[in-house]
């Protein structure tokens, strides 16, 4: 896509539209009211451990902590979610940027190109429409929206086979939202994504974690999946402290994103980082995300509270953009309350996925999502992969999750199989 | 005029001329906001060539348009008649624009508008297309939502607005329609059909037609000219055969309010976009990013921008999402399910005012603030845009201060050609003594000469 006429600011000025790579900041709520424009994002790499339950003192009781995450995944798809811009993280910068990416008044989300459509949308006669007496969020006038409207195939599909590896319940139909605050790498001032009924809900997630200091003391947990929404990618911020600037890279404006909510019933840092572990193996083995840490392509946001056992929750607090799973954030950031002022996005239509029962007769297979054809279609899950070593190969469970590692991981030697998950050379 | 050209009467770049040097002597209306005076003259050239080759494009080969300023136009500033986006050049043209130019149209120019299009002029929204052609004696079509792209123009309710066309009659606005509507891959929200251009027939015979008279509109406001109008329309159909009946649609006292609700969300939604990082105004401040924000959309928009964005993002706060957002959705639904059940019933067309009175001087119209002013203005036409139905003006008489009145006529959602059959057939009836070029050039010289006329300014 032509990359627009964005504006080349003289020196003096604050914000200038280049891009350097790096600096990722997942533009998710306003950090609070500063005066220096240059501090932004809170892409914080600590430098001690995820706060556990800390040693009581003698005559003070245990504190405990309570953990949910919110997970994104950059979708690997070959555009962006509703436009026909490349994804390419090596490209310079702001030369992957359509006209609504950069959000030019008048610019409406379109189709993907030719190969990656899909149908999505039918709302019905509008008798049936009308018919319905319940409460409903939808706007009316979707009924217009007409037959077959389009969305990005390959992102529907990294969503509904996510939502299945974990259990999820696939809504047949979900809805678009908006989410507004103002940052600069968020051209429009809202991000488009699914908050009212995403495309997959309560599923779950069961993870390993090391419960001694041995490997053998491994054990099971489960974390519920809460949900997984389809949403946008906002653009990239570099903070230049030294000229007091800030750089913005929309490259990655509007590249589809999954959101994966993961409930509070973690309760330490261990557990966080172990179920990260295993999402991101089960992303890479979908082929659904890369996953990579390190490149931005999995960002973490953790809600994190602490408590006295037995007493009521504490203070949630959000802490934003864990960028790996083993250096993890000590630090307390406490936010002013943000409302994002969500509204039905009036410019897409429900999205729509059938199942082979309910399939429209005489649908062309090109043009419609089938959960059940997906379902079939899942590759083998890490899990599986690992009983499967310890049954057929009587390997010891704890050498299963040595073996299996995903690519953020340093490797010895690999052996590539399918989606990126890589099993080290015996 | 299409005629004239084809048969050689006038050259493309004659009638371009002609429009030039007519809105040089009316730009004490300031009815544009950039002419583009060099663009218009190569186009006639390049319509010009074509017609002596006997290539012309068609229709509208070599014809001048208008097109309002929140249209995007390939470099040609765009502005929205706001500062915000003052010395804004957009890098695209809106599919209606390239439609027109693909036709061979020429392009004279970007035309005044309230700010983004937030008050009694502007695209239609909620009437803006309808009210002004009513008070200016020409035709103004209000398409079916869907049927009309509106990638490229400058959202104000997403949900809501349709490229409107003026014409001088229903003929042309036919065949406007028919270029500009279809399916466009850039708005998912047309519809997926491509569309035809289409001849309107010559209605004669209307005994099979049922002309639903909606009694909810008629209102105390109403003045006694236009409803004398309109009862002599009701009755002008009825003396020809058509069945001519009172209907209900219970639920417009809702509508002001319901769309009040839901034009400012969705505007203050539309509007966050305007931030002068990328494109348009910017201030001056250094301080902080929230200072510049605010500063820039302080300088940016106007007092009536500024409201509605503050009323919207009141409404859309969690707290009041569902008892304002949430309720005029719920409400918005009644009024359409309103417009079925009549047009289930067996109703054709309805017929109803397109204003409370003729245009009212200057002067006055300032008098009352926007909202109430607009609530007033969009009474008869903003409760078909809810429902997303096609709906035209069609001038009728001159009241008895010489001033135009018109009618509006609403159809089934895409029955826009049924609608403008109808539309014909009435036009022709009432044979509405319609406004030449020649004559108002003629009067606008004289104007022009005994220069007491205030200067305008629509602001």
């Amino acid at each position: 896509m032509a990359t627009p006429m964005l504006r080349w600011c003289c020196p003096g000025r604050r914000w200038i539209f280049a891009g350097i790579g790096g600096g990722s900041r997942h533009g998710r709520g306003v950090p609070t009211g500063s005066t220096s424009s240059g501090k932004r994002g809170q892409s914080s790499v600590a430098q001690q451990p995820l706060i556990t339950a800390q040693k009581p003192r003698k005559g003070e009781s245990e504190w405990a902590a309570v953990v949910g995450l919110e997970i994104h995944a950059q979708i690997a798809s070959n555009s962006k979610l509703f436009s026909g811009s490349q994804v390419d993280f090596a490209a310079p910068p702001n030369s992957l940027v359509s006209f609504f990416d950069a959000s030019l008044p008048g610019t409406l989300p379109e189709k993907a190109k030719r190969r990656e459509r899909c149908c999505f949308a039918d709302a019905g006669s509008l008798h049936d429409f009308m018919a319905c007496h319940e409460a409903s969020n939808e706007m009316p006038h979707t009924y217009w929206m007409h037959k077959i409207q389009v969305l990005n195939r390959q992102c529907v599909e990294a969503a509904v086979m996510t939502g299945l590896a974990l259990d999820c319940h696939i809504n047949r139909k979900s809805l678009f939202d908006r989410k507004h605050y103002f940052y600069a790498d968020l051209p429009a001032g809202y991000q488009i994504t699914q908050q009212r009924l995403p495309i997959a809900v309560n599923g779950s997630l069961a993870y390993s974690v090391c419960v001694g200091k041995r490997w053998s003391q491994m054990v099971t947990r489960t974390v519920g999946v809460k949900q997984i929404q389809l949403e946008q990618d906002s653009g990239k911020s570099l903070h230049d402290n030294l000229r007091s600037q800030t750089l913005i890279d929309l490259n990655r404006a509007g590249v589809g994103l999954l959101e994966v909510v993961l409930e509070p019933d973690m309760s330490c840092g261990e557990e966080a980082a172990a179920a990260i572990r295993e999402l991101q193996l089960i992303l890479q083995a979908l082929g659904t995300s890369q996953a990579n840490m390190a490149e931005g392509q999995l960002r973490v946001d953790a809600n994190i509270s602490v408590h006295h056992p037995g007493e009521p929750l504490g203070v949630r607090t959000e802490v934003k953009n864990l960028n790996s799973a083993r250096c993890t954030v000590p630090m307390r950031d406490k936010e002013g309350k943000q409302d994002y002022r969500f509204m039905p996005e009036p410019n897409l239509p429900p999205l729509l996925l059938y199942d082979s029962g309910s399939l429209p007769t005489g649908a062309d297979p090109q043009q419609v999502i089938d959960i059940d054809q997906l379902r079939e279609r899942l590759p083998e899950l890490p899990r599986v992969t690992r009983e499967k070593l310890v049954r057929q190969y009587g390997m010891l469970p704890e050498h299963s999750f040595a073996l299996l590692v995903g690519t953020d991981q340093r490797l010895q030697s690999a052996q590539p199989s399918g989606g990126g998950m890589l099993l080290r050379g015996l | 005029v299409s005629a004239a050209l084809k048969q050689g009467q006038v050259t493309p770049t004659e009638l371009c001329q002609r429009c030039l040097s007519l809105i040089k002597k009316t730009k004490f209306l300031n009815a544009y906001i950039t002419v583009s005076e060099e663009v218009a003259l190569k186009q006639a050239e390049e319509s010009e060539k074509r017609y002596k080759k006997g290539l012309s494009l068609g229709d509208l080969d070599g014809i001048p348009v208008a097109v309002k300023d929140n249209f995007s136009t390939a470099g040609i500033e765009t502005t929205c008649a706001s500062n915000m986006l003052k010395g804004y050049v957009p890098p695209y043209n809106a599919t209606v624009v390239q439609k027109l130019l693909d036709q061979g149209a020429l392009l004279m120019g970007k035309t005044n508008l309230d700010e983004f299009a937030m008050g009694a002029l502007g695209s239609d929204t909620g009437g803006s297309t309808r009210n002004p052609a009513a008070h200016c004696g020409v035709v103004g079509l209000k398409p079916s939502y869907g049927l009309v792209s509106r990638h490229g123009l400058i959202p104000l309710v997403n949900s809501m607005d349709v490229p409107g066309i003026l014409t001088r009659c229903v003929d042309d606005a036919a065949i406007v329609l028919g270029i500009l509507a279809g399916h466009d891959p850039k708005d998912s929200t047309t519809i997926q059909d491509p569309v035809k251009p289409f001849t309107l027939p010559s209605l004669t015979d209307v005994s099979k037609l049922c002309i639903g008279i909606p009694k909810e509109y008629l209102t105390p406001e109403l003045s006694s000219e236009v409803q004398s109008l309109w009862s002599k329309a009701a009755n002008l159909f009825e003396s020809e055969g058509a069945k001519v009946i009172e209907v209900s649609l219970p639920h417009t006292s809702y509508s002001i309010v319901c769309y009040h609700v839901l034009c400012t969300s969705e505007v203050a939604s539309n509007m966050a976009r305007f931030d002068g990082l990328e494109y348009g105004h910017r201030c001056d401040t250094d301080v902080s990013t929230e200072a510049m924000y605010a500063a820039t959309r302080r300088e940016g928009f106007n007092d009536v921008v500024r409201e509605r964005i503050l009323s919207g993002n009141f409404f859309l706060l969690k707290e009041n999402y569902e008892n304002y957002f949430v309720k005029a959705q719920k409400v918005r639904r009644l009024i359409a399910r309103d417009f079925v059940n009549v047009f289930n019933s067996g109703v054709d067309v309805l017929l109803t005012p397109t204003t409370l009175s003729e245009a009212v001087p200057h002067t006055e119209f300032i008098r009352e603030d926007n909202r109430t002013r607009s609530a007033q203005d969009d009474i008869f036409t903003q409760a078909v845009n809810m429902a997303g139905l096609p709906a035209v003006s069609v001038p009728m008489a001159l009241s008895s201060q010489g001033l135009p009145i018109g009618l509006q006529f609403i159809g089934r959602a895409f029955c826009d050609q049924q609608l403008l059959t109808v539309a014909k057939w009435f036009e022709k009836r009432v044979q509405f003594p319609v406004i030449q070029l020649q004559e108002l050039m003629d009067d606008c010289s004289s104007i022009f000469e005994n220069e007491k006329l205030a200067s305008v300014s629509l602001k």
